[in-house]
């Protein structure tokens, strides 16, 4: 073994330099993914839920195809039995993971280690907002993840969403890009990898396989009615989770705050009685129901709509998921739309 | 064995530190573009579009703006500012905008010559999918950029006639945004993407017009077209076989007497093999080529006539566009609707609606999925096409339409065929 090692030595730097720039270019990616998932494999978790089922699960799973996309059916929760990432935050067994894997009618939470052995997990906190959520099991000296800095975040950093399938045994490596920062209201970024519904609660690390995030937020809006990936992807940065970590440790839960969101910017110039849309925001709500560009809106559940600020109050007071009835002018006619609401992008 | 794999980890990194990794140096240049291209980045409503040239001429999709006389567009700094519209290529897809109040200069792209794209070349696609950007605390507002290659080069996807296709990730929104080569250079507008089952998302095929069709028609574009209209080109009169010709060109079934086609010398049973440096396998392609000029361009033409190839020059007539390839011209007198189709999962889709149009003025869009027509349920692409012209000009039909999940019937008065 000793002899081979030493050979390597000498053999490995003169055929690395003698190397075309093509070569080059295609073994230094597959080396640069080999590296990271060897780098990152030993903190990268699998975690299994076992739950009730939810009524809206049921429904779908029974229904299926077209009839679920119709009903615009959406998982609030991980479904049972369906794949979740998560990875160690640190030694002592303290492990993090989404919170759509674990929220919801929770009976038990296993955690697959990479190195075969499952553990019993217990749900510390967890925080809809930052779609986090903080498992502890019985376990020392972990393998954990270097943090990468933040400062030099930029777009076009490359990255790699990791996650592991449910027997605990293979990881699994999306490679992408920043696509921008700044998303997710200034708590993450956006990225480009293939994040699909089993990448959630799986980590985001950077070329030298340090954490710079947390992947979330496989939105159903974003990724259509069968959680396809769109290759729009978000992951909230470590550094604002540090903000909410004590509280998840201290065992404090943050359920689900987001705001109702029509997907409307009215026209400030408009001079007519009611609110003429200026933009209808691509995937939102509004564009779902019909609305268009220079749609007067004139009612909004049964009340007359006299300026932009009494309509956002109204729409502010509903929730995620109401169904509201309005109406609109667009040229001579006045036409009745009913929206089912959603929340803003990134949210 | 550890230690093999401990040696070769030490040389990787070794080799990372002195910069020899080419995927840093990739990253690194991943980097500067985007921040180059996001510096030039237009933000349209519920679009995306980017700064041409330093005084302010912006580019984005047709279908993005180019029904609107002005729009207000936010640019990379947070500035909110007017644009107008100076002209726009309905068939293209494209729309030229002109930012104004713009103080001093701004940073743009160069057109790049997209001929000299290649399969597998690495491309960024620069947008704002969904609407996600926002303004920052900075007040920077950040397109987003994703990454991917050249899938297919010059596909004919009917009046994207010889697009670009890639695999970074476009979706709604994207409209209008750059297609960016690892030079910086800006070597098409993403606008359209396949999807399937009305599953609006990226699929891994999304089409860009390309920067050459763009750069054959920025001066007439720029000098306001017709009235902010830009035409497409055409050969008037001239009739190609519809049958597969096995890569041998474009063969021409007829001439019109009279006709532009017969005036340059075209003849029945000619091959055209070649439109300036494009070589031409098939009709398809031939029309493919040819979409990519305007009305009044010169363009000559190789042409196969027995054993000898002679050469002709044409200079393009007004095209309707659609008329190549949507509606057929089965009944001359019958009714005609100005759309395009294509059959989807969902249904017959419609790709675009010719301004001005019978479809136009009864109000059918883009992405409308046809459900019935005059009070039959349809069947295909085909069985909409034959029907529409089986009515006469004048009729009204009664067109039933599924659009964002909700189904509309629309009246539509069938117009004579222009």
């Amino acid at each position: 073994m000793r002899w081979i090692a030493a050979w390597a030595l000498l053999i490995v730097p003169a055929s690395a330099f003698a190397q075309t720039a093509e070569e080059d270019v295609c073994t230094s990616f597959e080396s640069l993914h080999a590296r990271l998932a060897e780098r990152v494999a030993p903190a990268v978790v699998s975690v299994h839920v076992e739950r009730e089922r939810d009524p809206s699960e049921r429904n779908r799973s029974e229904r299926g195809g077209w009839a679920a996309m119709m009903d615009g059916g959406v998982f609030k929760h991980r479904p049972s039995d369906s794949p979740a990432s998560g990875f160690i935050l640190d030694a002592d067994g303290w492990i993090l993971t989404s919170h759509f894997n674990v929220s919801g009618n929770v009976r038990s939470v296993t955690v697959t280690l990479a190195d075969g052995r499952r553990l019993e997990a217990a749900i510390r906190g967890s925080n809809a907002t930052f779609d986090i959520a903080l498992l502890k099991v019985e376990a020392k000296e972990l393998p954990t993840l270097r943090k990468a800095p933040l400062e030099a975040l930029r777009t076009g950093q490359f990255v790699a969403a990791l996650g592991r399938a449910p027997d605990g045994r293979t990881l699994t490596l999306n490679p992408g890009i920043v696509s921008a920062p700044g998303r997710l209201a200034g708590r993450g970024i956006q990225v480009d990898c293939r994040l699909n519904y089993g990448n959630a609660g799986g980590p985001v690390v950077d070329r030298e396989g340090r954490l710079l995030a947390v992947a979330c937020k496989v939105d159903t809006k974003f990724a259509g009615s069968y959680g396809q990936n769109s290759g729009v992807g978000f992951a909230v940065t470590w550094d604002k989770l540090d903000t909410i970590l004590p509280d998840l440790r201290a065992g404090r839960s943050v359920g689900e705050s987001r705001k109702a969101f029509l997907g409307i910017q009215a026209n400030s110039e408009s001079e007519v009685e009611g609110v003429e849309i200026d933009v209808v925001q691509p995937a939102s709500a509004a564009e779902k129901a019909g609305v268009k560009r220079g749609d007067i809106v004139v009612e909004f559940e049964g009340r007359a709509v006299r300026n932009f600020d009494q309509l956002r109050a109204v729409i502010a007071a509903k929730q995620p998921g109401d169904v509201v009835k309005f109406k609109v002018k667009r040229g001579g006619e006045t036409l009745n739309l009913e929206a089912k609401l959603g929340w803003a992008p990134g949210e | 064995m550890t230690r093999l794999s401990t040696a070769a980890w030490f040389l990787a990194l070794a080799s990372a530190a002195a910069g020899q990794d080419a995927s840093e140096r990739l990253e690194k240049k991943v980097q500067e573009i985007s921040d180059k291209v996001s510096a030039a980045f237009v933000f349209f409503p519920a679009g995306s579009g980017m700064f041409i040239s330093k005084d302010g001429f912006a580019l984005t999709n047709h279908h993005v703006a180019g029904k609107e006389k002005n729009v207000r567009v936010t640019l990379h700094d947070g500035r909110n500012k007017k644009a107008t519209s100076i002209c726009t290529d309905a068939v293209g897809d494209v729309a030229l905008f002109k930012v104004e109040d713009l103080e001093g200069d701004v940073p743009y792209l160069e057109l790049a010559d997209s001929d000299r794209l290649e399969v597998g070349q690495y491309v960024l696609a620069v947008g704002n999918p969904f609407g996600l950007a926002t303004p920052t605390p900075s007040k920077m507002v950040y397109p987003s950029v994703s990454l991917g290659i050249v899938s297919a080069l010059h596909r004919f996807q009917q009046h994207y006639s010889d697009c670009i296709q890639t695999d970074a990730a476009v979706n709604p929104g994207n409209s209008g945004g750059p297609l960016v080569d690892l030079r910086g250079e800006m070597v098409g507008i993403n606008g359209r993407i396949a999807t399937r089952y009305l599953n609006r998302v990226n699929s891994g095929v999304g089409y860009a017009i390309s920067s050459n069709q763009i750069r054959n028609f920025l001066p007439t574009m720029r000098a306001g077209g017709k009235e902010g209209q830009a035409h497409h080109g055409k050969i008037a009169g001239l009739d190609l076989s519809r049958a597969h010709q096995n890569g041998r060109g474009a063969l021409v079934a007829g001439v019109r007497a009279d006709s532009n086609a017969e005036k340059i010398g075209l003849r029945a049973d000619d091959f055209i093999v070649r439109v300036d440096r494009y070589s031409i396998f098939s009709a398809d392609r031939f029309h493919g080529v040819i979409g990519t000029y305007p009305e009044g361009a010169e363009v000559r033409l190789s042409v196969l006539r027995g054993e000898r190839e002679v050469e002709v020059l044409a200079r393009l007539d007004r095209s309707d566009g659609p008329e190549l390839f949507g509606e057929r011209r089965r009944h001359d007198h019958g009714g005609y609707l100005g759309v395009l189709l294509e059959d989807g999962d969902e249904g017959v889709r419609i790709t675009y609606v010719k301004p001005g149009s019978p479809a136009d003025t009864a109000g059918l869009q883009d992405e409308d999925v046809i459900v019935k027509f005059d009070g039959r349920t349809v069947k295909d692409r085909n069985d909409v096409l034959d029907r529409i012209p089986a009515h006469r000009p004048g009729t009204k039909v009664q067109i039933v339409v599924r659009r964002a999940g909700q189904e509309l019937t629309i009246e539509a008065t069938l117009g004579k065929r222009p």
